[in-house]
């Protein structure tokens, strides 16, 4: 595979896992934030906004 | 556009391809990085634990055939219901879907393979060994998971080491998902073909490019919410336990925050394979292919707004039971768009009837059956009176299996001879579509009259009153059962031998796998096809 290939494959690869990192981190760290709920509204959004910007960015292409 | 013409295709020199230099016997799919032999491996994986699940059922119905207890102990029964569940889910219906993407995305949009070639290995590579911790448990003391699949505490803070084997297992099957996904995406955004742009790609492609987000979003809320079940059932904290200030019904929110949009995680793939199907039996495009891509994005964004709808008898307020009633019927409106527009394809379409096709019109009466069924559970008042009744149990086995495992059925009989070189039996699969579509019904219609009778779903004896719908029921869930071997035999017989299949064994087939020969070279696309 091309370099410049592997490297975008992995910066996307990177972002990605990443980003469930902070899903997995967030669900249980918010938790002692605040209340359950709270923490759940915080996830929840932070979840939706991932989905809307990653689906809707190539929507647009 | 949703296909691509073979003949806007350039550069599909394969000559230089059929160097397949691998290992040979068991270390060739041990070590394997090539995507189809990784393909194989998710799919052969899927199957035993289907046939895994599937064995669970019928004990399941073998203990339900008649009133009182025939088989199993109230505790070993709901061990049964739980795994049955987990295995289904996260053992045989996600890694088939993951088995046709592996075999299938590469192909489709002119990839040489997956993006992470040995992160795929791994990825399928931890599932058995996650696979022996679930069905291991059932053999520990206390036996298995009994909280069903949803794992609600407060019994599973409460239960025995069977349940740390099933946090580990979800865990473990929960990294590989997440591995799969990012695989996934990173195939479809960077490796594409020269020329295919997002919205010339497959259905299939973009179905599985929104699970595969779906599955980055939820699988970490999963992994947190058992990993906090285990640190309350180990280390003194008290997340989801009353007595020490904690929520149970907070795991509730978790769990469903994660659990409904893995409804549609499962779902998604088949609908991308459904929309491969139609329109190449019916020798059409697919009609109104952005409005089936906007509706799968609708739908997947939607799912994330509904799960209450799971809890309407925890106590929610009456303005959340509102919004999430009137949120889940908007669903309705993504997913009618897409029956819509496959029903639109197939309108005044040459339509010829092998088995993938019947499949895929199996698929859609039974799914919009399951589909209508979610509707009426969505109206807060009748799910009240039917939760946790045999019309939920009903209801979710339309989706699940005629929808998800019809799909997978079709999509296999579909890429059976570009995968092996030979076309599958045609009679055989033929027979295997009509036993599982009258056995299926025969098994599940009768339980929506025993949800609607009121017969709770999870309990191993009933009331006289159920009696014959439930030996309905389950004759018809060993006939459907029994029918799966008709699957076996034919995908058998295929591999061994049989007519050789062409390159394009489907005339209206329009992808990029039927421009390579059947069965594709070991490597494929080293050079990449120039989409025009």
């Amino acid at each position: 595979m091309q370099a410049d290939k592997r490297s975008a494959n992995l910066k996307t690869g990177a972002i990605l896992a990443t980003i469930a990192l902070v899903f997995f981190a967030g669900v249980i760290v918010t938790h002692y934030f605040s209340s359950g709920t709270a923490a759940l509204t915080v996830i929840g959004t932070a979840v939706l906004l991932f989905l809307i910007v990653a689906i809707g960015r190539h929507l647009r292409k | 556009m949703s296909s691509v013409p073979h003949n806007d295709v350039a550069g599909t020199d394969h000559a230089h391809d059929d160097h397949a230099h691998h290992p040979t016997g068991i270390m060739r799919w041990i070590t394997t990085t090539n995507h189809k032999d990784i393909g194989t491996l998710y799919l052969w994986f899927s199957f035993t634990m289907f046939i895994v699940g599937g064995i669970m059922a019928m004990l399941i119905r073998a203990e339900l055939f008649e009133p009182g207890l025939q088989i199993f102990e109230p505790e070993r029964f709901n061990q049964m219901t739980s795994l049955h569940g987990l295995i289904m889910v996260f053992g045989a219906l996600m890694p088939g879907a993951v088995g046709f993407a592996n075999w299938m995305i590469p192909l489709q949009i002119g990839a040489p393979d997956m993006a992470f070639a040995r992160m795929n290995n791994w990825s399928f590579w931890l599932l058995p060994f996650a696979a022996t911790l679930l069905v291991g448990s059932l053999f520990v003391p206390g036996g298995a998971v009994e909280a069903g699949w949803t794992l609600y505490p407060p019994l599973t803070v409460q239960q025995g080491m069977g349940m740390d084997f099933a946090i580990f297992a979800i865990h473990i099957m929960g990294a590989s998902s997440i591995m799969g996904s990012i695989n996934i995406i990173t195939t479809i955004l960077n490796l594409r073909a020269p020329g295919m742009t997002l919205m010339k790609m497959p259905l299939f492609c973009w179905a599985w490019l929104i699970t595969a987000y779906l599955l980055i979003a939820v699988m970490p809320v999963l992994a947190g919410a058992v990993t906090m079940l285990l640190t309350d059932r180990h280390f003194g904290t008290t997340f989801f336990d009353a007595a020490g200030g904690g929520d149970p019904v907070l795991f509730q929110h978790v769990f469903w925050f994660f659990g409904h949009p893995e409804v549609y995680i499962i779902i998604l793939p088949a609908f991308g394979i459904i929309s491969e199907i139609i329109p190449t039996f019916s020798r059409k495009p697919l009609f109104g292919y952005a409005s089936m891509v906007y509706a799968l994005s609708a739908i997947a964004i939607l799912s994330f707004i509904v799960w209450a709808h799971h809890m309407f008898t925890t106590g929610l307020p009456t303005a959340g039971i509102l919004f999430y009633m009137y949120a889940t019927m908007l669903i309705a409106v993504p997913t009618g768009v897409k029956v819509f527009n496959w029903l639109a394809t197939m309108w005044r379409g040459s339509i010829t009837l092998e088995a993938p096709m019947l499949f895929a019109i199996g698929f859609l009466f039974l799914f919009t059956m399951g589909g209508f069924t979610g509707l009426v559970l969505s109206i807060m008042p009748i799910d009240i009176q039917f939760q946790d009744t045999y019309y939920v149990v009903a209801h979710f086995h339309y989706v699940m299996v005629a929808g998800t495992l019809f799909a997978f059925f079709g999509g296999a009989y579909y890429w059976l001879p570009k995968w092996t070189g030979h076309m599958y039996d045609e009679k055989i699969a033929k027979l295997h579509f009509w036993l599982s579509f009258i056995f299926f019904n025969v098994a599940f219609f009768p339980m929506h009259f025993l949800g609607l009778a009121g017969m709770p779903r999870r309990i191993p004896d009933y009331a006289q009153q159920f009696a014959d719908w439930n030996m309905v029921s389950s004759i018809g869930a060993f006939g459907f059962g029994l029918s799966q071997i008709l699957l076996f035999i034919a995908v058998v017989k295929c591999i061994r031998g049989g007519e050789k299949a062409p390159a394009k064994p489907w005339e209206g087939g329009t992808t990029l796998e039927w421009t390579l020969p059947s069965p594709p070279p070991y490597h494929t696309f080293e050079t990449p096809p120039v989409v025009k």
